[in-house]
């Protein structure tokens, strides 16, 4: 009886204490509840770790322009013990933390951290200086006009420029033949000189793409360049072509760090992540205890990094709930408890096809790969080991050749799917091996259907956002589980199971 | 149809491990039970049967001299001590020519032996895939008790007994497809018992219903289990050692010895409430609602007697 008091207790005041703490969030503070379409936000953070070596001390970072395609609409610089300031160099803005004497042996953290809206307005690209006045000599003129002449008429006007500008790149996308007209062009400064004078007015600058959200992202070289009074972006590393506001243009060098003084080590961080909602609709000023500690236990206290790490860890829990619920509920058998809600989280890092398809062909290989190893009759830990190294191998020539197929190298496979995928080719072996194929297969489609459910429904927008929005929801999954694991009811595959005792009672 | 099986007492996975094990049985019971050694040891000190246990292997490096150690046994059943189901047990003879040989007429090399006794003790079959012993026991002389009803392999006897009373049985027939193995989830048939007579009643295969063994295709039913109230027993006191109120005990009869105890376990399946066509619950409650339990094993089996039929 005592149990089932305090079971009943705990329960109840985790899912009212969770809820409360949700109602509070929405109503007090006014977080919306849902996620808002087409919101064009997104939070970038520059950190710099340093270890100073004692007495002065001074690092700078550049800053974006405040205005570009993008709006700074909120800005915040971190720097203890350091004083702050900032001047123009060369129309680029660059921020100075200074300080006279360090004394204390410890890594110093400084962070710069704004926020950027999408602007409307568009502005015509302003050339470099040192490209206006490149003038090209006389020869190389008469073999850019030629080369343009191998052109076909009946091209529209945009899909030209972007040609040419591919061709002089040399974008294995463009005609071989174009290419090999602009080859004589060498340096970068040559070739968006060249763009200019065949009426494509081109700069280079480095840019942060926003659509990857997440920690230790680096600058890109890009070509900005102006097309049909549109201005757009091509990407010198995946020589892609892009519309303008995909990069945050940062400024002329790759390095956001653009000096340091003083310190034995330096090491930078770049984070990104896209904002759902617009932060004009929360509160910024929260009164009373409840509110500061409503506002103060936000996601956006994190830095930003580790939002993004943690965003993909809040779903986990409502992953583990679907896969507990498709086991003791419905009754499908799977691999392993937390494999199909890992499984899940990558689906979500890779897209839910090009991930199975990665899954299934690495599994099948590994699995070929361990049923051979079968045969060599290899104790067990060292089999193991024979088996990651294979699908890590398998991995690394799949990456190679999505290098060379010129095909998107977004297979960032992290750890946890490696040793899921290992683990599952040696459980799915000993199933194929003392029971059957059939069984095997049985469990691998039970693993992939508690995937799936779990990938559909954390992917929700609305789902995603209530939890990784509103932290209290980890109380009310606490709760669930609690109930669930109290759950004496048939799953209902036994209710298919049991029906012979149902169907034909006893005589 | 769920009303009717809850009238039948009938319940799943989920019940049975919250209200059966998580109540019943402690934790702390559990590696005796999965333990065989364990067991063996304990069943002895009770004067229970078991099949003889002619050594233990605990280490790789005892594999060396395999061929010395085996020599003076003509056969031998080589299992893992934590094992599940029949899962890594290998019933070995020697043949003519003192080479050995599987039940099923194979040759068992000696380097292929070393390397299956040696994923034993790596813990290939042991619940969870920790090192494990490998156990060298008797093997049973069968009773032809079960002749024409069983294609090689083991047959058993699965009775549960809770808090220290049967409750239930049934007897587990090996077929072709379940390779000699007498685990319902590969194929094997599972009979149920009447508790009060001894007889077996009624067949089930996966989860349908059967009446004669699928292979030889003799009936099932009305079979009388000889020295029935000697199985009972047994099954009662392996109560008393090993403490746990839910505990599935698995029995053989012996050519010659009779009834012996080949393992106990305390997650017993469910599968007997489809083979008896009745549930587990209504006995349980009629037990658990008792003032309390006989100590003597007399009196626990004149319980068995007045179990709820349904």
């Amino acid at each position: 009886m005592n149990q089932r008091i305090v079971f009943h207790i705990t329960v109840w005041s985790l899912l009212l204490l969770g809820l409360g703490l949700f109602i509070g969030r929405a109503y007090l503070l006014k977080v919306p509840v849902s996620p808002e379409r087409d919101v064009r936000i997104w939070e970038v953070e520059l950190t710099a770790r340093a270890k100073p070596k004692g007495g002065p001390a001074e690092v700078s970072f550049r800053l974006p322009p405040s205005r570009s395609a993008f709006k700074i609409i909120d800005q915040e610089f971190s720097a203890p013990g350091y004083s702050l300031g900032i001047r123009s160099v060369e129309s680029e803005r660059v921020a100075t933390f200074s300080r006279k004497n360090v004394r204390d042996e410890g890594k110093h953290l400084l962070s710069y951290r704004f926020t950027i809206e999408k602007s409307a307005i568009e502005t015509t690209l302003s050339l470099d200086d040192t490209i206006r006045q490149v003038v090209l000599p006389t020869e190389d003129q008469t073999l850019l006009k030629k080369a343009v002449k191998t052109l076909k008429k009946n091209v529209s006007n945009g899909s030209r420029d972007k040609m040419l500008i591919a061709a002089l790149f040399q974008s294995k996308k463009s005609p071989e033949l174009l290419r090999e007209q602009f080859s004589f062009l060498e340096s970068t400064e040559e070739r968006l000189a060249a763009a200019t004078y065949l009426k494509v007015p081109a700069r280079m600058r480095y840019g942060l793409r926003l659509f990857d959200s997440g920690r230790g992202k680096k600058l890109r070289p890009i070509v900005e360049f102006e097309s049909t009074k549109k201005r757009y972006t091509f990407d010198l590393r995946t020589k892609k072509f892009g519309k303008y506001g995909e990069f945050l243009i940062w400024g002329k060098e790759s390095n956001p760090i653009e000096d340091f003084d003083g310190m034995q080590s330096l090491s930078t961080d770049l984070s990104v992540s896209a904002v759902s909602v617009s932060p004009g609709r929360e509160r910024a000023r929260p009164e009373g205890t409840l509110e500061e500690i409503l506002h103060g236990t936000s996601i956006r206290r994190l830095p930003v990094g580790a939002q993004t790490v943690f965003s993909i860890l809040l779903l986990l829990p409502l992953a583990g709930l679907v896969i507990a619920i498709i086991r003791n509920v419905i009754g499908l058998r799977t691999f392993g408890t937390f494999m199909p809600a890992l499984i899940a989280l990558s689906l979500i890092e890779t897209g839910i096809l090009r991930g199975t398809g990665v899954l299934l062909l690495i599994l099948s290989l590994g699995l070929g790969l361990r049923l051979l190893f079968s045969r060599l009759k290899l104790l067990l830990v060292p089999r193991l080991t024979a088996v990651l190294s294979s699908v890590i191998l398998v991995l690394y020539l799949l990456a190679l050749g999505s290098v060379y197929l010129e095909l998107d190298p977004a297979l960032t496979v992290g750890l946890f799917p490696v040793i899921v995928i290992t683990m599952m080719v040696e459980r799915m072996s000993i199933v194929i091996e003392e029971i059957g194929v059939g069984q095997g297969l049985l469990q691998l489609l039970g693993s992939l259907v508690a995937a799936f459910a779990a990938y559909y429904i954390v992917t929700v927008p609305q789902v995603y956002y209530v939890c990784t929005t509103f932290p209290e929801y980890l109380l009310i999954a606490l709760a669930l589980s609690f109930i669930l694991g109290r759950y004496t009811g048939f799953r209902l595959f036994e209710l298919f199971r049991f029906r012979t005792i149902a169907n034909s009672p006893r005589t | 149809m769920k009303s009717a099986l809850s009238k039948l007492g009938v319940f799943g996975l989920n019940h049975r491990n919250i209200t059966c094990i998580a109540q019943y049985n402690e934790r702390k019971y559990y590696p005796l039970a999965d333990n065989k050694i364990q067991t063996k040891k304990l069943a002895q000190e009770c004067d229970i049967q078991v099949p003889e246990l002619y050594r233990t292997i605990q280490f790789t490096g005892e594999l060396r001299g395999l061929e010395n150690l085996l020599a003076p046994l003509d056969s031998f059943v080589a299992k893992p001590a934590h094992g599940s189901g029949g899962d890594g047990v290998l019933v070995v003879e020697r043949g003519p020519d003192s080479c050995l040989y599987s039940s099923s007429g194979k040759l068992i090399k000696t380097p292929e032996l070393k390397i299956h006794l040696a994923n034993t003790l790596h813990g290939l079959y042991s619940l969870g895939g920790r090192p494990d012993q490998v156990i060298i026991e008797e093997r049973v002389q069968f009773d032809p008790v079960f002749e024409g009803l069983t294609v090689r392999g083991v047959p058993d006897i699965r009775i549960i007994v809770f808090l220290g009373v049967p409750i239930i049985a049934m007897v587990r027939l090996p077929t072709i497809s379940s390779a000699g193995r007498a685990n319902l989830h590969q194929g094997a048939v599972g009979v149920g018992v009447n508790m009060k007579t001894g007889l077996t009643t009624y067949g089930v295969r996966g989860s349908k219903e059967v009446t004669q063994h699928p292979d030889t295709r003799k009936e099932l039913a009305g079979l009388e289990l000889p020295n029935f109230s000697e199985l009972l027993s047994i099954s009662s006191r392996c109560y008393d050692f090993s403490h746990l109120g839910y505990l599935g005990v698995d029995l053989v009869y012996d050519k010659h010895k009779g009834p012996m105890l080949l393992e106990i376990n305390a997650r017993p399946g469910l599968a007997v409430q489809i083979a008896n066509k009745l549930g587990l619950q209504n006995r349980i409650d009629a037990i658990r609602n008792l003032p309390s339990i006989p100590s003597s094993i007399e009196e626990r089996l004149e319980l068995v007697k007045s179990l709820p039929e349904a």
